[in-house]
């Protein structure tokens, strides 16, 4: 069994040792860099999308309720008396001060439910603009690693495509230009074997001898 | 002279104030507003859009309707039991289901 073992090790350590990309990885894995900012910009619209329809049904609520219900409060509360100082100011006979005070007195109803539908409007659009920001953060926080992950990835991809370049170019000066396709193609037949010798073995120890013969090739 | 209409002006809008939270639902109406989807669907990752918006849609119907709190449990109910679990974020809506 530690036998089977060794030979399955080594024959793993054949094929890593040999490690070889196609040039096409690398150019992939740096296309899959640009898909995942594209992917990252739609997620982010996304996320703004479903905030800005949580805006816009606030905007909704302050026009439909909010801003009625100050201004009739406003009417009702003061809505006599201004109505009495701007009949007066716009009378033929009506002073600078009557004109000034029916001014100063809507201008201070124009302002004071001005700030109160603004400040309600704040109040309930701060939480979802805050959930927003969080998950946007979230969001490119994951992208990031994403990123990050990808580019060790390409890189060490073009890594290895260069290393394999320069053992080519070796190889071919020293009249091996076949030895890595000999070296992959002895790995594969080695596979084969051991899972044909498995496969064939009729028990345990059958099985350990068949490996044993075929690690004895490697001598 | 002045400071009569001030007073009766901020009077007025301080009324309006307890108008938009004491009102029928009102208080449900805004802090349902207040609560974004995506705040929901940290508790409830299942939640939609759609979810969110029928509750709202009954709130509003049901503070314009001054409906009876069993009626709006009913509606609310109806809506199937994500929407209940929405309700249930918003303590004067739970109210109806304890």
């Amino acid at each position: 069994m530690r036998s089977a073992c060794l030979a399955f090790t080594a024959a793993c350590l054949l094929v890593s040792g040999c490690a070889q990309v196609p040039k096409e990885s690398v150019e992939l894995s740096t296309k899959l860099g640009s898909d995942l900012q594209v992917l990252q910009r739609s997620h982010r619209k996304a996320v703004d999308l479903l905030h800005d329809r949580d805006l816009e049904r606030i905007d909704r609520y302050i026009d439909q309720t909010v801003i009625p219900t100050y201004v009739k409060a406003a009417i009702d509360g003061v809505g006599p008396r201004l109505a009495a100082n701007l009949d007066k100011a716009l009378k033929s006979g009506a002073t600078q001060a009557d004109k000034d005070l029916v001014f100063d007195e809507m201008r201070k109803v124009v302002l004071a439910v001005s700030n109160r539908v603004e400040r309600e409007r704040k109040s309930l659009k701060d939480p979802v603009e805050e959930a927003r920001k969080a998950r946007l953060q979230e969001l490119d926080m994951a992208y990031a690693q994403l990123q990050q992950a990808n580019s060790v990835l390409t890189a060490h991809l073009a890594s290895i495509l260069k290393v394999n370049t320069v053992q080519d170019d070796l190889l071919k000066k020293a009249g091996l230009e076949d030895f890595r396709k000999k070296v992959s193609d002895a790995a594969l037949d080695t596979d084969k074997s051991v899972d044909s010798a498995l496969a064939k073995s009729s028990n345990v120890e059958d099985a350990i001898q068949k490996l044993k013969d075929i690690y004895s090739k490697f001598k | 002279m002045a400071d009569d209409f001030d007073d009766d002006l901020e009077k007025a809008l301080k009324a309006a104030d307890e108008a938009l939270d004491k009102g029928p639902y009102k208080k449900a109406l805004r802090d349902l507003l207040a609560l974004s989807v995506d705040q929901i669907k940290e508790t409830i990752p299942s939640v939609s859009y759609a979810d969110y918006s029928k509750l709202i849609t009954v709130v509003e119907q049901a503070s314009a309707a001054n409906v009876a709190q069993a009626a709006l449990k009913e509606k609310i109910t109806a809506l199937g039991s994500t929407v209940v679990r929405i309700a249930k974020m918003i303590p004067s809506l739970a109210a109806l289901f304890a």
